[in-house]
């Protein structure tokens, strides 16, 4: 029997019918020829067209209400016994995955009490010679889920053991095909892609990445993180043992440290990586290797990688923090006329129509955090685009600021590090009147 | 934005105008990128219409901050894939689903297409579908509007379920055709 074209493997995922060898082949195509990718990618454009131009049909012959609507009724408004047919379909699959788990149950209660038991005598085994191992790691498989009911190895694997754990924030963690919600305390492994806003994680080493983007975690002669598109990523890096190295790649190259602070920013045309403390390699994948050591920056693009240089730096913060822009932080949009803030303007509240503000400090790409000092208090600013009193990173909604009237004043000063440790020079102050 | 836009917005609507003018340009440019990608994610129709939704609800809270036009695809694709993600798990979706790595690869051959107006491929379907045989679209009808499986649909048209299945795949493959013939494209095969 002849192999499936892949065609025949697309037509076969997109019915649904589908196996899981035929899945793995036909994405082994997609990992690898960029003629199957581009007919993959036309192949589901046109299912949600095709879909699209049904459901409309579909709506037009039905009569008023919208196609959410309408998908919401699908079901009910098939004829009575296709509806029956299907009610029957589901309540079987339901019934199914029930009997499945019922049966499946005392098996896995089993072996994850014959798991923790092995686990224990492991654990035991390991304290007896003066190793310290984290206790009730999960296994993880080959990819990447944690899986329960294996018979546990009576020593630590390495590659098995978890690479870190979430310490503050939440977020999402892909791990093979199952989804996994990050909280303080989850574990992480090899293999998980992480999706968080100002997810902190420490790794066994002691290491502390702060990250906002999407991150996968690897390992192999020390951690690796791989940034996936536009990322952005704080790192404290604990002295690593002889051998090894903490990785961070990005699109436009890889940054390997021993031990020390620095923060890698990843723009669709640039990654730029600014070191605080201690001394990283910067890899281009264009082309070019350097060495950053504390205080010093490095830009990697499509042309290779070059030093920032920091050392010209304005004798006042002005050309750094760029200026001020006013906004309504209800609606999220610029007060017309205070497109360009600048200080003894009166802002009247009553004649704008708006109640809450929101004010965003534009600062050129060297400014890594921000400081702003505002109604007797300080907020560090850490993520583009800089605002005073910050927005929400992922969805872009702005927090609002009601400052009582009279006068007051914002004082910025710009970092060129993630953590706000080395200031840039001088602070920007900003003046106003509220009415 | 285009340039020849630009002035007429901004005298006609001002800055906020030209803002909307652009949040809409920029949905009706990607929504083909934002719901293949999704659906490359998801593999259901009605899961990437949802995702496209929540895309589109933060493309308009963003307003102005928009990344520019060379940073908007990779943070649409970035959005579309943590909604895509987001919205597969929360609906438990399990099995036949593309692993990391390759939505990852995947990403951005969604942006390689030929920016379409949406308004003229859906026209262009629209007719092709129009064109087919009774039973045919009878079949396209089910699969794509009502979710039927092949099974069902078998049923419904009297064939086996190789049958359907069949009649699906050289369906699929005359849509596209007539589709891009009406555009007056070269047809894209493998």
């Amino acid at each position: 029997m002849t192999a499936p074209s892949f065609e025949e493997l697309v037509a076969a995922w997109q019915t649904g019918t589908i196996d899981e060898a035929d899945l793995r082949a036909m994405e082994q195509r997609l990992l690898t020829d960029p003629a199957a990718q581009r007919y993959f990618a036309t192949q589901c454009r046109q299912e949600m067209m095709l879909h699209q131009v049904i459901d409309m049909n579909r709506h037009c012959a039905v009569g008023s209400g919208t196609s959410a609507l309408l998908r919401a009724e699908g079901t009910a408004a098939l004829p009575a016994d296709q509806h029956r047919t299907i009610t029957r379909s589901h309540r079987r699959r339901r019934a199914a995955r029930r009997r499945g788990t019922q049966a499946t149950r005392p098996v896995v209660l089993f072996a994850v009490a014959a798991a923790l038991l092995l686990g224990i005598l492991g654990w035991l085994s390991v304290a007896a010679t003066q190793r310290q191992v984290p206790a009730a790691v999960p296994v993880a498989t080959q990819h990447g889920a944690t899986q329960h009911n294996v018979r546990p190895q009576p020593r630590v694997v390495p590659a098995q053991a978890a690479l870190a754990q979430v310490v503050v924030g939440v977020g999402l963690a892909q791990r093979g095909d199952a989804s996994v919600e990050l909280a303080a305390g989850t574990a992480l492994f090899a293999g998980d892609v992480l999706s968080g806003d100002g997810l902190v994680i420490r790794s066994t080493d002691g290491s502390r990445f702060v990250f906002d983007g999407v991150v996968e975690l690897a390992a192999a002669d020390g951690l690796r993180l791989r940034l996936h598109g536009l990322a952005n990523l704080d790192a404290e890096v604990s002295k690593q043992a002889l051998g090894k190295r903490v990785r961070v790649r990005s699109e436009h190259g890889v940054c390997t440290v021993v031990g020390t602070a620095f923060n890698v920013r990843s723009w669709a045309d640039e990654t730029r990586l600014a070191v605080s403390e201690g001394v990283v390699e910067a890899a281009a994948h264009a082309g070019g290797m350097l060495s950053v050591a504390a205080e010093q920056a490095v830009v990697m693009d499509a042309n290779g990688a070059r030093y920032l240089d920091l050392a010209i730096q304005p004798s006042s913060g002005d050309t750094l923090i760029a200026g001020f822009t006013l906004y309504d932080a209800k609606s999220g949009a610029v007060v017309p006329g205070f497109e360009k803030l600048q200080s003894g303007m009166v802002i009247d509240r009553a004649s704008l129509g708006i109640r809450s503000f929101n004010i965003r400090v534009h600062a050129q790409r060297e400014v890594a955090a921000i400081l702003a000092h505002y109604d007797g208090r300080d907020r560090l600013e850490q993520y583009l685009p800089f605002s005073v009193p910050g927005d929400d990173r992922f969805t872009g909604e702005l927090m609002s600021w009601r400052p009582d009237p009279g006068r007051f004043q914002i004082v910025v000063e710009p970092f060129r590090d993630f953590a706000g440790h080395h200031s840039m020079g001088p602070a920007v102050t900003l003046a106003l009147e509220i009415r | 934005m285009s340039e020849d836009l630009t002035p007429l917005t901004n005298v006609i609507c001002g800055e906020s105008g030209r803002i909307r003018l652009r949040l809409v340009k920029v949905l009706a440019e990607n929504q083909l990128m934002i719901q293949g990608y999704a659906f490359a994610i998801v593999r259901d129709h009605h899961l990437a219409e949802d995702v496209y939704q929540e895309v589109a609800a933060i493309v308009a809270t963003r307003g102005e901050r928009l990344p520019d036009d060379a940073g908007l695809g990779p943070w649409l694709r970035e959005i579309t894939r943590r909604k895509s993600l987001e919205l597969r798990r929360r609906s438990r979706r399990v099995g036949l689903l593309l692993s990391d790595e390759v939505i990852d690869q995947m990403a951005p051959v969604f942006d390689e297409a030929p920016v379409d107006e949406v308004g003229d491929l859906r026209g262009a379907m629209a007719s092709c579908v129009e064109k087919l045989p009774d039973e045919a679209r009878a079949v396209i009808t089910g699969r794509y509007g009502e979710d039927l499986s092949c099974e069902q649909l078998a049923e419904q048209v009297g064939r086996s379920v190789q049958g359907v299945y069949s009649m699906l795949k050289r369906l699929r493959v005359s849509l596209a055709r007539c589709v891009q013939q009406r555009l007056g494209r070269p047809v894209e095969s493998l």
